[in-house]
């Protein structure tokens, strides 16, 4: 699974799949390649190390790589780093409209409150019993 | 094997190198990552779905350095939104590499038909026809294997499997040589008693040098 690209590119966006450390990140990065035979495209899966970054990613992230210029690298740990967080687990924004989102709908207000207490109402047994019950 | 074994699927026609080649949108070099965000299920995102199984591929095929990637039911609204920056993909270690910011450009597809989209990122990120046949008239000398020469893939056509060698290394065979073919016509049928035109062509094959 080594990076057989010749040229790196500057820019690229993936998914952190594993912390070593709080500066390390394993990131996975698809990219599509022509399959000759079939002439489809496949997403090829490159996993890219991005070195120094702002220790709030999670795993799970989707995230920016910007390459460093190559006078600073000395390993291939460091050809990349995080630039931004696109999005982030859990907490996706739209970026058109700027509200969070979960998926298929926003997160408003007035949706989440009434999630809530549905949620509160299902798990919290009825207060009088004395014995534990779920 | 089963013979028709690649024309199978939606619309196979999709997966011919004569269709990927006809792709229209090439992007203008400072568009790195090509981002598409859509829902599979509602009505609103149906443009952008379709623009995906037509065009996709012929985007992908024709700007092989640009990121494609597919977010799937992360946000309601579909759009697509392109991540540009100036700083080149070679490894330069010039100023204008640390010029790194990149800039972001979104572009709604909320009830868009698949060719609104299409014209749209083309005017918007692609090359226009002026550019597109500017570049492949620079290109055209290098892509043609016929060209050989200066600008071209290789500089003597004695660098292509099955060609002659350069006569400068191996000596060519008496009968494809000018000096014996006209000035020493005689000492030709001499060496053609010998050994025929066609024997010569062979031991001129097997010999290394």
């Amino acid at each position: 699974m080594a990076a057989q690209i010749v040229n790196l590119p500057s820019l690229l966006i993936g998914r952190v799949l594993t912390k070593s450390n709080t500066t390390t990140a394993i990131i996975r990065v698809l990219q599509m390649k022509l399959d000759d035979k079939f002439d489809m495209f496949f997403n090829q899966r490159i996993d890219y190390k991005a070195f120094d970054k702002r220790e709030q990613t999670k795993v799970g992230d989707i995230v920016l790589l910007k390459k460093r210029p190559t006078l600073e690298c000395r390993y291939p740990l460091e050809r990349y780093e995080i630039s931004e967080i696109i999005y982030e687990l859990g907490r996706i924004k739209d970026p058109l409209t700027g509200r969070r989102c979960n998926g298929l709908r926003f997160l408003d207000e007035s949706f989440v409150a009434n999630e809530r207490e549905n949620q509160l109402k299902r798990l919290s047994p009825p207060p009088i019993n004395a014995t534990p019950s779920e | 094997m089963p013979a028709p074994m690649f024309m199978r699927g939606a619309a196979p026609w999709r997966n011919t190198l004569a269709y990927l080649e006809s792709g229209k949108i090439i992007f203008r070099p400072i568009v790195r990552i090509f981002t598409l965000n859509y829902t599979l299920d509602k009505p609103d995102s149906d443009g952008l779905r379709r623009f995906i199984f037509w065009h996709l591929a012929q985007i992908q095929y024709k700007n092989p350095n640009v990121q494609c990637v597919q977010f799937k039911n992360t946000t309601p609204t579909p759009f697509v939104s392109f991540y540009l920056s100036r700083s080149s993909t070679d490894d330069i270690d010039n100023e204008t590499n640390l010029d790194n910011n990149y800039e972001i450009v979104h572009m709604d597809c909320y009830k868009k038909t698949s060719n609104e989209i299409h014209d749209s990122i083309r005017r918007v990120m692609g090359k226009s026809d002026l550019q597109q046949r500017i570049d492949s008239e620079l290109t055209a000398r290098l892509e043609n294997p016929a060209n050989f020469g200066k600008d071209c893939a290789h500089y003597c056509m004695c660098l292509v499997y099955g060609q002659m060698s350069c006569p400068g290394r191996k000596v060519l065979p008496e009968h494809l040589r000018g000096k014996f073919t006209r000035y020493k016509i005689d000492e030709l049928e001499d060496i053609r008693k010998k050994i025929s035109d066609d024997d010569a062509l062979k031991d001129y094959w097997k010999r290394p040098f």
